[in-house]
């Protein structure tokens, strides 16, 4: 039964979130510097060094703190940040939301060009097409993406003024008709609430981001599908098929790229990981309020719960993201069972 | 077949998207009128002006929310705000001030003489934030609705400025906390919210995103005329993104211009560049000796070394016309309390070598590390030139890279060997620096003093403090002034100036250096003929 399958992945994750604490609580407490330095003015005294120690549960042994938050993470409560004193929970899910909007635009972009494209390349394999797209891809590779991010927003926004260069909304938008916050993505509170005008500002925004994001992404599965699609089309089945005439589509998107699936989803069940943690670079540039930028801020700040907390975070993302692929194996290949 | 037509219809549904125009141009005009945006990088760590410690991020906002009792004027003379009039007692010890009668709080409660006696001790219990600024507060008592009396148990002589500067902003309205006080005397709550005298009143705030404050409906001032209603600080970390944005109108007002971009800039005429002098935002750069740690003990040695380093260098490769060689602890032009007699090194890699040899060391061999603030690229390049003038006289110098946190607590635990520290001043009294990194009492657990242990400038910054009038302050710290110069228990190395840009079509921007990096929005308006679609 695929749901219990689901419940027994689910409860076996459970080592893994509280490995995922405890590496992130080692490696927290290893680094050198003082959180609580940056909390304190330049003239503070010992004892309200020693007071702000106890406020934040910073002076108890490290096992009693590792402990809490195994406890507190368990229940949900990611305890405050060091530097802002704001709960965590009411901070990390908005940055969560605003990364999970632009990985989920990336990834469908990923989706939507890589994998046609691989297919293209693999089909015409060898001649012109397929070297015009390897070069391409191999660019989206080899380009660091601050690079790409730049330029785009340097040629886009600052040149030709086509898209807007920063933010997930206009200022306009922002102060006279944001959409209320139900999910925090933008664009789907925006259609929740029938504005469409919102909606629009949004994926304007969200254009140049997203793009930069998935250049790399749609290299890479546009080169994965290719070289397993080039495989599949080689088997004797579809040499079979073509003689007994099934058409050139059919053989393509049928016979071979079932077989071709397995390999492309576990390479898309990783970038899915890796689009939706927030790309820092990319947030950086495009001052897009995600999971990135506030994961490097609280690594910067040492900012001990933040840490802990968007490590989880991350972790759950792959987990479900693999679970995911999991379960979509067998829809591909029936020789794929559930164990 | 018909995905290919799936396919094209959903890219021209994009296409038309991205490429259609959003809204209406007129109100897009009236919201761009009335709205005031700041670009910058400088995060505040909450706006409770009795927790907060970081200068940066409060001096450049907290005035547009909170006030005190008194302000700088652009002179930087001791001016009213919520108070009219004061009066000191012949001891110094005791202040009397007349406070306004028409000031309101944002919550519309009045602002009287036991809101003041309530700040300041809700700030003694909280015990964070300033309250070591105003440690020689003894009592605070309201004589009558709009007059309070402030007792010290001490002289201090820079009381009043300390009460004009960000940290003095301390007054919000008891109904509001009270109300919302919790169980932590409302720190929770005042975290986020504001209840202030100032103009502004904070709306929201998302971290590492953007800070928006509507107006004070209560506010006692007057704004410009067709002035801002909206104020949004926008945290933008990647400096070309801000300059793109600046120049393309997507910000009015660029924070911390790194100075690379200037040239471009000044050419834009939509763009105005503004290089000014900025107590608030380290106007110093220098690097402490830990003068606790052989062979920095000796005070020669230290004297020898100062000579050893290319200060003409420095400028003209990492600050071009954007500082000039520091001359001891406080800022060139930081009238009328710079000694411009203090005195200043000059590059002399062979009077260097000598004194060395005269003080009997061998300084090849030596090996030291100098700690440099992760992210600041203006140390990490004179680390380098400071590299090469040292390795002249064959020490090595390793440059370490260090978060801030580290680089408090290496400063803190005295365990650095040499450091990169930057100077600002917390108000605009030379106390603020010459006590707080030099006296013998900040050489602690958790304090800036880097091991300078000297009698005679205790001395001196002892009676500075206490001292009131001025000449006889003027002559002491002149004297302490040089007095650190010629011991240099650090390396004095730049005064830099602060450098903004911000668009032509955004008018009324004041500047006062003492409370720099700031920006009165109250005072600022939009030139309707800046907007673009």
């Amino acid at each position: 039964m695929w749901w219990t399958y689901i419940v027994r992945r689910a409860l076996s994750s459970i080592p893994v979130f509280a490995g995922i604490i405890t590496i992130a609580f080692i490696a927290t407490q290893s680094v050198p510097g003082d959180p609580l330095a940056m909390m304190v003015g330049e003239d503070a005294t010992e004892e309200q060094y020693e007071a702000l120690r106890r406020e934040f549960g910073l002076d108890r042994p490290l096992v009693v703190q590792w402990g809490g938050y195994l406890v507190n993470i368990a229940t949900g409560d990611f305890g405050y940040s060091l530097r802002t004193r704001r709960p965590v929970n009411a901070e990390i899910w908005q940055y969560f939301a605003a990364s999970l909007e632009l990985g989920l635009a990336a990834f469908l972009l990923a989706i939507v060009i890589g994998i046609p494209a691989g297919i293209w390349s693999a089909v015409r394999h060898d001649r012109m097409a397929d070297h015009v797209l390897r070069i391409l891809t191999l660019g989206g590779v080899a380009a660091p993406i601050f690079w790409t991010a730049l330029m785009a927003q340097w040629i886009f926004y600052g040149r030709l003024e086509w898209l807007p260069g920063t933010g997930q909304l206009s200022d306009f938008m922002l102060f006279s008709n944001p959409p209320p916050q139900v999910t925090g993505m933008i664009t789907i509170d925006s259609i929740l609430a029938g504005n469409w005008v919102a909606l629009q500002d949004a994926l304007r925004h969200m254009i140049l981001p997203a793009s930069v994001l998935a250049y790399r992404v749609i290299a890479v599965i546009a080169r994965m599908t290719r070289t397993v699609m080039i495989e599949a089309l080689a088997e004797d089945h579809i040499r079979t098929a073509r003689a007994l005439g099934v058409g050139p589509a059919a053989i393509v998107w049928r016979h071979a790229l079932k077989n071709a699936a397995p390999p492309i989803l576990t390479v898309l069940g990783l970038a899915f990981g890796q689009l939706v943690q927030g790309s820092i670079l990319v947030e950086t540039v495009f001052a897009w309020p995600g999971l990135g930028l506030y994961a490097v801020q609280g690594i910067l700040n040492l900012d001990y719960p933040v840490v802990i907390g968007v490590s989880v975070l991350i972790c759950v993302v792959y987990v479900v993201a693999n679970l995911i692929v999991d379960l979509l194996y067998p829809a591909f290949d029936p020789r794929i069972r559930y164990s | 077949m018909t995905h290919r037509i799936v396919k094209f219809m959903l890219a021209a549904a994009l296409a038309a998207i991205a490429l259609a125009p959003t809204a209406t141009a007129q109100s897009q005009q009236e919201i761009w009128e009335q709205t005031l945006i700041i670009g910058g990088v400088d995060e505040p760590q909450t706006f409770d002006p009795h927790v907060n410690v970081t200068q940066i991020g409060g001096q450049r906002i907290y005035p547009n929310l909170y006030e005190g009792l008194v302000q700088y004027d652009a002179s930087g003379e001791i001016a009213p705000m919520l108070a009219e009039s004061w009066s000191v007692s012949d001891d110094n010890l005791t202040y009397t001030f007349q406070l306004r009668d028409d000031v309101r709080f944002s919550d519309g409660t009045a602002f009287n003489a036991d809101a003041v006696s309530f700040a300041f001790e809700r700030l003694r219990e909280i015990n964070q934030g300033p309250v070591n600024v105003f440690a020689q507060v003894d009592t605070v008592e309201a004589q009558n609705d709009h007059g309070v009396v402030i007792t010290l148990s001490q002289p201090f002589a820079p009381f009043l400025s300390a009460l004009a500067s960000w940290q003095g902003a301390l007054f919000m309205s008891p109904a509001y906390v009270e109300s919302n006080a919790g169980d932590d005397l409302g720190v929770t709550h005042m975290n986020d919210h504001t209840a202030g005298t100032g103009p502004y009143m904070l709306q929201t705030w998302e971290p590492e995103n953007q800070i928006v404050m509507v107006r004070n409906p209560h506010y006692w001032g007057e704004y410009a005329e067709d002035g801002i209603e909206r104020v949004v600080y926008r945290t933008i970390r990647e400096p070309a993104t801000g300059v793109q944005l600046l120049r393309n109108g997507g910000i009015d007002i660029l924070e911390r211009l790194v100075t690379d971009f200037a040239p471009s800039l000044e050419e834009n005429d939509a763009v105005q560049v503004q290089t000014r002098l900025s107590l608030g935002g380290s106007y110093g750069l220098h690097i402490h000796f830990n003068n606790q740690l052989e062979p920095f003990t000796d005070t020669s040695v230290r004297q020898a070394l100062s000579h050893a380093i290319d200060y003409g260098r420095i400028i003209e490769q990492v600050f071009g016309s954007y500082g000039q060689q520091a001359s001891g602890a406080l800022p060139t032009d930081f009238s009328p309390w710079f000694n411009t007699d203090a005195g200043q090194y000059e590059y002399d890699p062979e009077l260097a070598q000598l004194m060395l040899d005269e003080a009997g060391v061998d300084a090849s061999g030596w090996s030291f590390e100098l700690g440099w603030q992760a992210g600041n690229a203006n140390q990490r390049d004179i680390g380098q030139i400071v590299q090469e003038n040292l390795g002249a006289l064959g020490i090595q110098i390793e440059l370490v890279e260090m978060p801030l946190p580290v680089w408090r607590e290496v400063i803190w635990n005295n365990t650095f060997e040499m450091v990169f520290v930057q100077f600002s001043l917390a108000y605009a009294d030379p106390d603020a620096r010459l006590w707080r990194a030099y006296h013998s009492s900040e050489f602690r657990m958790n304090g800036f003093n880097p091991g300078f242990l000297n009698d005679r400038y205790d001395e001196l910054v002892e009676q500075g403090r206490t001292e009131s009038a001025f000449d006889t302050r003027k002559s002491l710290y002149d004297e302490a002034q040089a007095l650190l110069v010629d011991e240099a228990p650090t390396l004095f190395l730049v005064n830099m100036l602060y450098t903004y840009a911000h668009r032509s079509s955004t008018n009324g921007i004041t500047w006062i250096p003492s409370y720099g990096p700031f920006f009165d929005a109250a005072q600022i308006s939009k030139d309707p003929a800046g907007f673009s679609q």
